[in-house]
């Protein structure tokens, strides 16, 4: 299987870079993870046995890259040890949001404060549902292809993308109770 | 109502967004990156692996050194028990008019 990686980086990088501005909700650490990931398909590009499609491949390199910057970065978090106290099944949702400091540069201006929202909340939900929302919902990928980068069927995705919504329903519910209170 | 307003505002927040585009030398740090791999540093450098290792070695041997010691103070507290304990049964100790008969 002959791919050079000139196709691949210039067929993949928005999509990549993209991706993980939702995942890390910041410019410079969306391009550091950006770079890691075309660094590590030039390494690992003679491994690719073209099992899947090479944006499957590129796209399951890119999702790993960003949960495993976003586990590193959270390790040396201050507080993050008192984040599980307050952790129960509604996903924490008994503290209010802590809103990122961050604008897609894509999002339009009047849906920004709304965007920071919904990052905060996506930062609260399971891995697993936050990819199938991130990808399904937010990147507006078919949900076979999300099937085949997740390496489940079509109808976990479906379960995953249901429970993500119903998980953000519940925390963005409890935010605009808190914000009604703080008011 | 309002609420149910809000909560899909939010959540259809990212709709229709254009995709983001990254830095104009992005492109010519990946290559600088990807020409000269070798050149990154190791995350744990030598120095620190051999310290570990010596370490590791270290207490390796601490550790042997301990329970050769250990068993040889266990034997040795045996031992001194039996010597002991054998004094209970010398004729001094024992009742020398006792009489089997009575």
């Amino acid at each position: 299987m002959s791919v050079s990686f000139n196709d691949i980086y210039h067929s993949n990088l928005k999509r990549i870079y993209n991706l993980a501005l939702h995942y890390v909700q910041d410019i410079t650490d969306a391009e550091e993870v950006t770079q890691d990931v075309f660094v590590k398909v030039h390494k690992e590009l003679h491994t690719f046995k073209g099992a899947s499609s090479v944006e499957t491949w590129v796209y399951r390199i890119g999702i790993n890259m960003c949960l495993d910057f976003l586990r590193y970065k959270n390790r040396y978090k201050r507080k993050a040890f008192l984040i599980p106290l307050f952790k129960t099944n509604s996903g924490g949702a008994e503290i209010p949001l802590e809103l990122p400091d961050f604008h897609h540069p894509g999002i339009e201006a009047e849906h920004q404060q709304q965007s920071r929202v919904l990052y905060a909340a996506l930062n609260r939900i399971n891995e697993n549902q936050r990819t199938a929302f991130i990808l399904c919902f937010v990147e507006e990928i078919p949900q076979k292809e999300v099937a085949a980068i997740m390496g489940i069927s079509v109808k976990a995705v479906e379960s995953l993308l249901q429970r993500a919504k119903a998980q953000l329903r519940i925390l963005l519910e409890k935010e605009y109770d808190f914000r009604r209170v703080r008011k | 109502m309002e609420k149910e307003k809000w909560i899909e505002g939010v959540i259809n927040s990212t709709k229709g967004k254009a995709m983001a585009e990254v830095d104009g030398n992005f492109t010519a740090r990946l290559l600088a990156r990807i020409e000269e791999p070798e050149n990154a540093a190791p995350v744990v450098s030598m120095k620190w692996l051999s310290a570990a290792a010596c370490a590791a070695c270290l207490l390796l041997v601490c550790n042997i050194s301990l329970l050769h010691k250990w068993n040889s103070i266990k034997q040795k507290s045996v031992n001194s028990s039996i010597v002991s304990s054998g004094s209970n049964y010398l004729p001094e100790g024992l009742d020398q008019d006792y009489n089997f008969f009575n």
